[in-house]
């Protein structure tokens, strides 16, 4: 058995022996001359592709850190301004019918500029109505009776 | 002098040269030149012959240089520079064979006549009836009696060394060599009756 093992002596068949030295494939024309030139422009392109990443990862964002930083700072800013600005706009007018005539009153005072101009004639309209009513029969009684409880004689005093 | 005395010294001391310049990054470009310029054939035929096509052994072997070169640094010198290109580049054509045959459309049973078409159809290929047989019985063994059958018929590499490359015992090696050759001999047999 030892003696037909092919590594203990024993020759490989005729067969094997006569194709064991020919080589029937064939290469392109020059393949082995310019095949490292091939591999090491390769190398070459990978490496420059890694650079570039690498730039633009670290070393370009590093350069850039002067004004990156500043207009993260802005671009902060104006996120929490925003933020400020239309927050609320939504919280307002759910809490509107929760203010009191005096809340409003200065809301409307110091957000004047936001108010257009027929807004408040359109209101004033509408309180011009309301008084009038107001003043009309029992009302105006029930008027005068409450301003003159809120007179001390002192005020009558100085009017006269 | 001691080159005189022991035929390998020049050889080694080559190799040593190789490193040295492969592992400085000033030089390794040239190192590596001078790599390919030493190993390229060797691992080409090596690849060529579990492939076949001239394309598909040069994309494997231009992806074998450059894993070589990315690993460089990885590549402790505890064997021989061509043992290691042979294991990465052996790896690579395994891995593309398996590919190959996961992505093939024909049944396995068509295997042999496509691979014989193939070779008749390959303008690099420039064998008779006999050497295409001879390819098409090789790429129907197992991929590991294929490459031990390789390497120790045609690129005739000793056992120990076939064994650092593989990572697989002599004696495994050894069989698996018999294995291959009762194998390719039978399949001429077939063919014949």
């Amino acid at each position: 058995m030892h003696e037909s093992h092919p590594d203990r002596g024993a020759k490989l068949p005729d067969f094997f022996e006569t194709y064991r030295q020919e080589n029937p494939f064939v290469v392109p024309h020059n393949y082995f001359s310019e095949l490292p030139d091939k591999v090491l422009d390769r190398i070459k392109e990978e490496k420059h592709a890694s650079l570039f990443y690498r730039l633009i990862d670290i070393n370009r964002l590093w350069a850039l850190r002067g004004i990156l930083r500043p207009a993260l700072a802005v671009a902060s800013v104006l996120l929490i301004i925003s933020v400020f600005l239309l927050w609320p706009n939504s919280t307002d007018q759910i809490a509107m019918s929760q203010l009191t005539q005096d809340e409003v009153t200065d809301y409307v005072i110091y957000n004047i500029d936001e108010f257009e101009e027929e807004f408040f004639y359109i209101e004033e309209a509408d309180d011009l109505d309301l008084l009038r009513e107001s003043l009309e029969g029992e009302g105006l009684e029930g008027l005068l009776d409450d301003l003159l409880d809120d007179i001390d004689e002192e005020t009558i005093q100085n009017i006269l | 002098m001691a080159s005189d005395k022991d035929p390998n010294f020049d050889r080694l001391n080559e190799e040593d040269h190789l490193l040295e310049l492969l592992r400085d990054s000033k030089t390794r470009d040239e190192g590596f030149r001078q790599l390919m310029y030493r190993y390229q054939e060797k691992v080409y035929w090596h690849v060529r012959r579990i492939v076949l096509d001239h394309d598909d052994a040069n994309d494997i072997v231009q992806d074998t240089f450059m894993k070589a070169y990315k690993a460089i640094d990885r590549f402790k010198g505890d064997s021989k520079i061509y043992t290691w290109l042979y294991r990465i580049a052996s790896n690579e054509a395994i891995t593309w064979i398996n590919k190959k045959k996961r992505r093939a459309t024909h049944s396995i049973d068509n295997e042999d006549s496509v691979i014989a078409q193939r070779l008749e159809a390959d303008p690099y290929f420039d064998g008779d009836q006999t050497q295409k047989l001879l390819y098409v019985a090789i790429a129907s063994l197992p991929d590991k009696q294929q490459l031990v059958f390789n390497m120790r018929y045609f690129d005739e590499l000793p056992y120990r060394e076939i064994s650092r490359i593989l990572k697989t015992s002599e004696g495994a090696l050894k069989a698996s060599f018999h294995h291959a050759v009762r194998k390719i001999e039978k399949f001429f047999q077939d063919v014949e009756v």
